[in-house]
């Protein structure tokens, strides 16, 4: 309802007299089964100062021969989102489809977990990346990634995958209307025939302290032996996040890797850039090794809830890692990569 | 929101001009001492020669082991430890972190990790990426190179070799250990 009076009001030229331009909600096609798998998620609301974070759980749907293979994506983000993740399911631990409300999702049925043990990382430790877009601006909501020429992702008929989308609408993100995600998944029809890899790395033991307002973490992921190519990647953290970096590692060298082998490197922290143009080698043997740098900020809700977060009870006013954006902290790698060994994850 | 990042940024600048200024564990004219370390079922124990280290599950999923250093003549407020796990026989890392290490003073003059999840490195295991064999990770030793930079730009460096373990019983760490992940674990 509320994208309706949005739509009215945009197409009556309303404005609110801030040069800001109505908003106009994202419009993705949807897709035939020959053309591919489309999902929308229902529109909800993001309440001030919420944080939602639900899990929506759908099997890919069969295919007249053989598996799906995905040469583009559009992924699509009405502003306030933190994040959109598809994973493949794999081991179950708190987080099961079973457990989800049955929900429409459009091109596919679904079930919805809404919070509790969708926040709960380690549900998804070993579960495969398939894609992820943090890109949520009102002006540009679409990501639009084609594959390389000859890579595409390759899907299994009857495979579950599950949609984690994140809205944020407190102080350090505004949620200004309703919550809403999108994917279309387009079928190739070129004949690629070299898999897509996806490669999921998380720095799982953070603190940006007070007494030490700057710290650096960093570490590496290796891939399967073999030669690969990077073919996108983006980087993500909360807003104590000043500097995401990514680089090619040989695998031997231990520290930062030079200046001179980083392919990525980004200083926005609510939308990253998410680089698609892709084409860096890495040695065989290597992978990648990437850093996060922050810095601490006085939290505007003062420190209480932050030193109530803390596993150390060091009282010393700590960002440490968790998935809520007001209190935690993150430094995740997502990176995609061909041709295909295994999905990776470095958790 | 304007107004609302200025005040952010306006914090940050305080918050990085009262940063504490550091206080030497030790002489630090001298050179950094370093004596590396490692978590054996919860207790901090030096390493040298295959010495047993614990691979354990840290809150957010998966498995690490931790490995760092106990000092001499470094600052309190500490500086980056790097640690890299590596095959003995083909040098390639399987492992590696930096983070932040802090430490305090002990009686015998060495300054130790002031908590250990934290002041050690928390090196991800089992499985990480792909482990490299030719036996499983937890049935191997392991060479550990450490670094480490003082707040002003002084370095150290020390080596041991260690031998990661799962805990008694855990068959879900030792599947996650395999070699051959060819097929999940239950």
């Amino acid at each position: 309802m509320r994208r309706l009076i949005w739509l009215t009001l945009g197409a009556l030229g309303v404005s609110c007299g801030d040069n800001v331009s109505p908003y106009e909600p994202w419009l993705l096609p949807t897709l035939t089964a020959e053309q591919g798998v489309w999902v929308r998620t229902p529109e909800f609301d993001v309440a001030a100062g919420e944080e939602i974070q639900d899990c929506y759980f759908f099997r890919v749907p069969d295919q007249a021969s053989g598996a799906l293979w995905v040469d583009r994506f559009e992924m699509a983000l009405n502003p306030g989102s933190h994040h959109m993740n598809v994973f493949r399911v794999k081991t179950l631990g708190g987080l099961k489809p079973t457990d989800g409300t049955p929900v429409d999702l459009g091109g596919v049925q679904g079930t919805l977990v809404k919070g509790g043990e969708c926040w709960n990382s380690p549900n998804w430790a070993d579960w495969p990346l398939v894609g992820n877009t943090q890109q949520s601006s009102a002006s540009d909501p679409i990501l639009e990634w084609a594959l390389p020429p000859g890579v595409a992702t390759r899907f299994v008929p009857g495979e579950m995958l599950m949609l984690q989308v994140h809205y944020v609408n407190a102080a350090t993100q505004d949620t200004p209307y309703q919550g809403r995600a999108g994917i279309n998944m387009h079928r190739s029809t070129d004949g690629d025939t070299m898999e897509l890899g996806t490669l999921f790395a998380t720095q799982q033991n953070i603190r940006v302290c007070r007494s030490n307002p700057n710290p650096t973490y960093g570490g590496a992921c290796g891939l399967p032996n073999g030669s690969h190519t990077v073919a996108a990647a983006n980087g993500h953290f909360h807003s104590r996040g000043k500097v995401f970096s990514i680089y090619a590692w040989d695998g031997v060298t231990a520290g930062r890797p030079p200046d001179s082998d980083r392919f990525y490197q980004s200083a926005k922290w609510a939308e990253p850039d998410m680089e698609t143009g892709l084409s860096v080698p890495l040695t065989p043997g290597g992978g990648i090794y990437w850093t996060c740098e922050y810095q601490w900020v006085e939290p505007p809700q003062g420190c209480a809830d932050l030193d109530a977060h803390d596993p150390l009870h060091a009282n010393d006013c700590c960002y440490t890692f968790g998935p809520q954006v007001e209190t935690g902290e993150h430094c995740n790698v997502f990176m995609y990569y061909w041709p295909k060994t295994e999905d990776v994850t470095c958790f | 929101m304007l107004l609302r990042a200025a005040l952010v940024g306006a914090l940050a600048v305080v918050a990085a001009a009262c940063d504490p200024d550091p206080v030497c564990l030790g002489d630090c004219a001298q050179p950094i001492g370093l004596a590396p370390v490692g978590l054996d079922d919860g207790a901090v124990v030096d390493l040298s020669i295959e010495t047993v280290i614990s691979i354990q599950p840290p809150l957010q999923g998966g498995f690490v082991s931790y490995v760092g250093v106990r000092a001499q003549n470094v600052h309190d407020l500490g500086g980056t430890l790097s640690v890299a796990l590596r095959n003995l026989d083909t040098n390639q890392i399987v492992s590696t972190e930096s983070r932040p290490a802090t430490f305090e003073l002990r009686a015998d003059g060495w300054a130790v990790p002031q908590v250990p999840s934290q002041d050690l490195a928390n090196l991800p295991v089992c499985p990480y990426g792909s482990i490299p064999g030719p036996d499983d990770f937890d049935a191997m030793a392991w060479r550990a190179d450490i670094t480490f930079v003082d707040r002003d730009g002084r370095q150290a460096a020390a080596t041991a070799t260690v031998r990661p373990q799962c805990a008694v019983g855990d068959t879900y760490c030792h599947c996650a250990c395999r070699f051959d992940q060819t097929t999940s674990c239950p």
